[in-house]
């Protein structure tokens, strides 16, 4: 059966931003319930890239952790070689969005939500999910609200995310884009999602800003950007780019994010059809897991300069301007 | 009576009747001569008026017909002026369209730039991976 929604996140064993697993657990029990209680079949694709060889694997632990999720969870284990081979910034050590990009090629769902394993959803999320109404050519966004949840976080409930005590900070969206955490909310229809290819491949220096991009690159090619009406929240967390962009050393701050101040609002681009690591072999672990082995022939081009362009503007489209990621 | 005024008037003398009649008549010449000393006095008044008035008329009739001369002259500068006017309204009208233009073609050079610094970008980070990758194996 085809689930209505396939839930893209990524993430590795590596303790990124202290306790990594302990969010992911509890964003993935919390939302896979939500989605449950309201009948919402849904996958949730979990894309490790790179793991580190010597700790468990995220899936089996998600899975061993949360076994309720059953085969809701399909994991893919991307080959270490591919952030090296793939990599144009060698202090950048984790290329989100490309992880991204393969869990978004291998989606069955009719929509796909890309997000991260601090994200919990808004209970007016959920609600459009089970109305089922996802327009094509329509990328959903959600305002992104920081919460405050204390040291014990095991009984997570909407009531206590949407006490206004518990929020720190809440960026309200703004048409066109609806740009802001835009990492935490891109919810789009899965066949209008692949004709757009994806995240960017081709600029691979940086992690911040390729969130926009996509959205630039969504509207320029004339999609509608909307936003669903309801948050989702954010649990802040050590390490986390909005409360250490301005205080981390420079170095940590390109091996977190990359490259910074790129202009990821005017520039966009066109992925190889071969995006999302397409023709990465694929070997099967076990019935959820899937390991994507080492090819030089799925690694894209490292110089495609034609393939980096300039976003075009569209009759009824406000124009965007020149704002700072 | 008759006889008694006929009497009288032989004699040079007239009745006390007849004086008095004739007083009254006086005083009604010497009130309609002075009313009329008055009237005269203001038909004066009236015709110093009127002559001023006729004078400023004159003087305005005269500065009117100077007007009147000069302008054809007057409207063969007002069409001189509106002419470059005009000329200029157009100047302006092109030099707006020519910033606009130029306007566009900054704002798109700009995005040509920034993508260009976009795509250096990738090229010199891809020599460095490049470079990276020769040097490992040695």
């Amino acid at each position: 059966m085809t689930p209505t929604l396939s839930i893209v996140v990524t993430g590795r064993n590596d303790g990124y931003g202290g306790d990594f697993n302990g969010r992911l657990l509890r964003t993935l029990a919390f939302n896979h319930d939500r989605l449950t209680e309201r009948g919402v079949p849904h996958e949730i694709v979990l894309v490790e890239w790179a793991p580190p060889a010597d700790r468990p694997q995220l899936g089996a632990l998600v899975r061993e952790s949360l076994p309720n999720l059953g085969s809701a969870l399909t994991a893919y284990l991307v080959d270490p070689r591919y952030q090296e081979a793939c990599s144009l910034n060698p202090k950048l050590s984790y290329l989100e969005f490309l992880a991204k990009n393969v869990g978004i090629r291998r989606a069955k769902g009719r929509a796909v939500l890309v997000t991260n394993t601090d994200i919990y959803l808004g209970r007016g999320v959920v609600d459009a999910m089970a109305s089922g109404v996802i327009d094509p050519r329509t990328v959903y966004r959600a305002t992104r609200v920081d919460v405050k949840l204390g040291a014990d976080e095991s009984h997570v409930h909407w009531d206590l995310l949407e006490d206004a005590r518990n929020h720190t900070t809440y960026k309200t969206i703004q048409p066109p884009l609806y740009a802001g955490g835009s990492g935490d909310f891109i919810l789009v229809e899965r066949d209008s999602l692949h004709a757009l290819r994806g995240f960017n491949e081709v600029y691979r220096l940086a992690r911040v800003g390729i969130d926009v991009n996509f959205l630039v690159k969504a509207y320029s090619s004339g999609y509608h950007i909307a936003d669903i009406g309801s948050p989702v929240y954010h649990t802040s967390h050590v390490g986390s780019f909005r409360t250490t962009k301005n205080v981390a050393s420079a170095e940590t701050a390109e091996a977190a994010w990359g490259r910074r101040g790129w202009p990821s609002r005017q520039v966009i681009y066109d992925n190889t059809d071969a995006w999302g690591l397409r023709d990465a072999p694929e070997r099967r672990v076990d019935a959820q897991t899937t390991w994507l082995d080492f090819s030089w022939d799925a690694v894209p081009p490292l110089v495609d300069l034609r393939r980096l362009v300039l976003p075009a503007a569209r009759v009824g489209q406000a124009t965007l301007s020149a704002e700072s990621v | 009576m008759g006889l008694l005024h006929s009497l009288l008037g032989a004699v040079g003398l007239a009745s006390a009747g007849q004086a008095r009649t004739l007083m009254k008549r006086v005083d009604a010449a010497d009130q309609r001569t002075a009313e009329l000393k008055r009237a005269v006095a203001d038909a004066r008044e009236e015709t110093a008026r009127w002559k001023a008035k006729a004078g400023e008329l004159t003087e305005r009739v005269g500065k009117a017909e100077q007007a009147a001369e000069r302008l054809p002259k007057v409207e063969r500068e007002l069409q001189q002026v509106k002419a470059r006017d005009d000329k200029h309204v157009a100047q302006l009208a092109e030099v707006r369209d020519r910033m606009l233009r130029a306007e566009k073609a900054a704002a798109l050079s700009q995005e040509h730039l920034t993508a260009t610094e976009a795509k250096l970008d990738v090229v010199e980070a891809a020599i460095g991976v490049l470079d990276r990758r020769t040097r490992k194996p040695l």
